[in-house]
């Protein structure tokens, strides 16, 4: 209670709140801009901290990382390109709904489950972080694979109605994520000794180009007038959730939250993931499920509870362990490391006031993110009404700076136009892009904790059975796999009866 | 009439040669007036890395005692090695620099992938050596190894699995050279960055781990994990790992520190290289750079190029024998 009050007095000063609320604002626009990232970001921003003091920095730094969290999911809802990563699960219902012009509404969603998901996290964090901490330490190589595998079975759930055309991306999606070193053996995969292509392809440069440039190329075949969304209703929307509404995104809320934290103290795995997660456990339990990818409430909702549920437990394993869980927070890292505190067990003990302040702070952000939200979300719905012949090539110059800015290359730009192409073929017969960029996410991980983890065990298959959690998740992923087939059987049946009919 | 042109074009040959000359030999001298334009020091890792926050701190000081800004910058991918590729297309004297290492110049050259190094050590000229860090190796707390001796007598009887940072990084030949020289097996573990190689170690997934001081000093300080040895022929300065014996006082010679080279163009003029030089020792004698050393756990150092040329060699021939 001591350092809770330490840390409280820490906090309450001016300076805080406004750093804090500057790296709202930044976070927003970076995030809800496709091309710009909440990486990049930080490190534009990052000198500027050098001279401010650990808790006014990290308040600065933890802005921009809730909000852009968060901002990925406007361009998601409204213009169908991803801010960032894991908003791809959120445009699957975000565009839909404002195609029926109700994108105001799906803005509220997205920014209630949004703080949400980041308050639940910063009081688990607040809390729950030693327990939580020694969770995570029993969960280690086999376990962490378990997940990934359990995570691949999610492209059954967005996949569509056909199921091989899934799998088909998906699997192309798993091959681009082997091109570069392998990491077990140091071995070199399709790089056609190519230095650019050494690391792999960056998951945004990816993601620029499935989404937000394909998604120019398929608008620019079509007429302007069809692709008009119901602007006139828009117009009218206030935007607010009715009493039933509310009611129906409780549960994916909930559970999305618990969902995130789980997978935000996994490092590596990140906001992405926990989106896919959240959305697939939420439409299997959902009475409506059907109205996933039509603009379900529900599926926003859980998507968004995720990736900000994602954002105080990645600071976990950071602030107990010094183990940074995606690249935003690495930096965050070297952002602790100046100010002379050193990540690990001793960390609490030796900067307790610091740290409580850090933990009390994040939950402000969350409450000023929701604030900054409100009086922003009528702004950026206006975006919407912007001519398509203005806003398109916008759109393309944030793309390829945003591709360019990842690793300062013009070779960057040339993969995000393949993306582009293969994405707006891969549209036309029918396939969904995001299996791909599930694959993308979850390849490297799947791989890399696999082939770990039979190192680790000299070989024996025995390791992946070798601890409680594992077995849960092995139940999983059979149960999982079993009612892919079975309802898959039964779609065929279906279309065998009708067919005969 | 022909003549005519012709002496007239040999006149103005003539004439632009010499000017040519003249302005070569001012181009020359003007080295005393260098630099008139702002630097760019491009650090090849990640933000908020070591290298990057010492690039950044230092850059601070460039207006100062350079007379020009400094730029501190950083151009990521292949482990530094796209940046350093892309730096040959700098001229000599110009106002970009890089930092490199032996991951750039000793390892990537001999490993898989080498083909698509297109630069050599010999494309740059070293400037001087921005610190260098002593990796250190770590076991599991309830093993109670705590040096080589128990080490060995671990190794006889059990497999000794080593996480590290990426199975072609500094730490992993490390790893190989010095079980090489203890006579005992090892298998390398790789995980993706040094932190969670510390993390295996700490939950009993691996026994051991080879990491930056830096980066090991939380855990050693929680009590997770315990320090074996340091990679260094004398003991390290910092506080938390001063006692722990090092690599070169068993006389065995599997040691090498990471550095952090500053790179000019080859070609470059030995006075700009001087200047920039003059500045840098100058600048790692500020009090706040001193501070930072001390809390990210490197050391300031003074080698001239003939030991960053040893080094790469030396560094060169440990990956060569433990392939």
């Amino acid at each position: 209670m001591d350092l809770f009050l330490q840390g409280s007095s820490l906090l309450f000063n001016i300076p805080n709140f406004l750093y804090m609320n500057l790296g709202l604002l930044l976070g927003v626009v970076f995030g809800a801009i496709p091309g710009l990232t909440v990486i990049l970001c930080i490190v534009l921003f990052l000198p500027f901290t050098y001279s401010l003091g650990a808790i006014e920095s990290f308040m600065f730094l933890l802005g921009i990382y809730c909000a852009g969290s968060y901002g990925g999911s406007i361009s998601a809802i409204l213009i169908k390109t991803p801010g960032t990563p894991h908003a791809a699960a959120t445009m699957l219902d975000g565009y839909p709904l404002t195609k029926k012009g109700h994108s105001m509404k799906a803005l509220h969603v997205a920014l209630n489950s949004s703080t949400y998901g980041g308050i639940f996290s910063a009081v688990v964090l607040l809390f729950f972080a030693p327990q939580v901490a020694k969770f995570a330490q029993m969960m280690g190589t086999p376990e962490y694979f378990l997940i990934c595998a359990f995570g691949l079975t999610i492209i059954a759930g967005v996949s569509g109605n056909n199921l091989i055309k899934g799998i088909i991306t998906g699997a192309f999606g798993l091959f681009i994520s082997t091109i570069g070193i392998d990491a077990m053996s140091g071995g070199t995969r399709f790089i056609f000794n190519n230095i650019n292509l050494y690391s792999g392809i960056a998951l945004v440069i990816s993601l620029i180009g499935l989404f937000a440039l394909s998604e120019v190329l398929a608008k620019s075949e079509k007429q302007e007038k069809k692709e008009k969304v119901n602007t006139d209703l828009l117009k009218k929307e206030d935007g607010k959730l009715t009493k039933e509404e509310k009611k129906i995104i409780k549960r994916p809320m909930i559970l999305s939250g618990m969902i995130g934290v789980i997978i935000g103290i996994i490092p590596g795995t990140g906001a992405s993931m926990a989106s896919f997660f959240s959305y697939d456990r939420a439409r299997r339990m959902s009475k409506t499920p059907e109205d996933f990818g039509n603009g379900s409430i529900e599926g926003i909702s859980a998507c968004e509870t995720a990736n900000n549920a994602v954002t105080g437990a990645t600071l976990i394993p950071l602030l107990t362990m010094g183990i940074p869980g995606d690249g935003s927070v690495a930096i965050m890292l070297g952002a602790l490391m100046i100010n002379g505190l050193t990540p690990g067990p001793n960390l609490f003990v030796e900067n307790g006031p610091i740290m409580y302040a850090i933990m009390i702070g994040l939950i402000f952000v969350n409450l000023f993110m929701f604030i900054q939200g409100k009086l922003l979300t009528k702004w950026f719905a206006k975006i919407i009404s912007v001519p398509v012949a203005l806003l398109t090539p916008i759109i393309v110059m944030f793309c390829f700076a945003g591709a360019f800015s990842v690793n300062a290359s013009l070779f960057d730009i040339g993969v995000t136009l393949i993306f582009a192409v293969i994405a707006y073929i891969v549209n036309k017969f029918g396939f969904s892009t995001i299996p791909i960029l599930l694959g993308l996410v979850l390849g490297a991980l799947t791989e890399e904790n696999f082939r770990r983890s039979l190192v680790l065990s000299d070989g024996s298959w025995s390791i992946f059975v070798s601890s409680p959690i594992c077995i849960v998740f092995l139940l999983f992923i059979i149960i999982t796999v079993f009612l892919i087939v079975k309802s898959q059987l039964k779609l065929n049946k279906k279309g065998e009866k009708s067919e005969q009919n | 009439m022909k003549k005519k042109l012709m002496v007239f074009l040999m006149c103005c040959a003539s004439l632009s040669m010499i000017f040519a000359n003249g302005a070569s030999e001012e181009t020359e001298s003007d080295f005393t007036n260098w630099p008139e334009e702002p630097i760019t020091v491009i650090c090849p890792w990640a933000v908020g890395g070591v290298a990057d926050l010492v690039n950044r701190k230092a850059a601070v000081y460039g207006e100062e005692l350079l007379g020009q800004p400094v730029l501190a910058t950083n151009e990521l991918g292949a482990g530094g090695n796209v940046a350093l590729t892309n730096f040959l297309k700098n001229k000599p004297n110009s106002y970009n620099l890089i930092f490199g290492g032996e991951g750039g110049f000793s390892i990537a050259p001999n490993v898989d992938g080498k083909e698509a190094i297109m630069f050599k050590y010999d494309d740059f000229v070293p400037v001087m050596n921005m610190y260098t860090a002593t990796f250190v190796m770590t076991a599991d707390a309830s093993l109670n190894i705590n040096d080589l001796d128990q080490l060995k007598e671990y190794g006889q009887t059990h497999n000794c699995k080593v996480a590290v940072n990426g199975i072609s990084g500094s730490e992993a030949f490390l790893a190989k050279a010095l079980f090489k020289e203890l006579g005992i097996d090892v298998t390398l573990v790789s995980y993706n960055g040094a932190n969670l190689a510390l993390d295996a170690v700490a939950k009993g997934e691996t026994p051991f781990a080879i990491s930056h001081q830096s980066q090991a000093k939380g855990a050693v300080e929680g009590g997770l994990i315990t320090p074996v040895t340091v990679f260094s022929k004398d003991p390290v300065s910092s506080e938390l790992f001063k006692d722990v014996k090092p690599v070169g006082a068993y006389e065995m010679e599997a040691y090498y520190p990471n550095t952090c080279f500053l790179l000019a163009r080859k070609g470059t003029s030995p006075e700009v290289v001087e200047k920039i030089r003059n500045a840098y020792l100058t600048i790692m004698q500020k009090e706040d750079v001193k501070q930072l050393f001390d809390k990210l756990m490197i050391e300031p150092s003074v080698w001239t190029s003939e030991d960053m040329d040893n080094h790469i060699e030396h560094v060169i021939q440990i990956v060569k024998d433990n392939q």
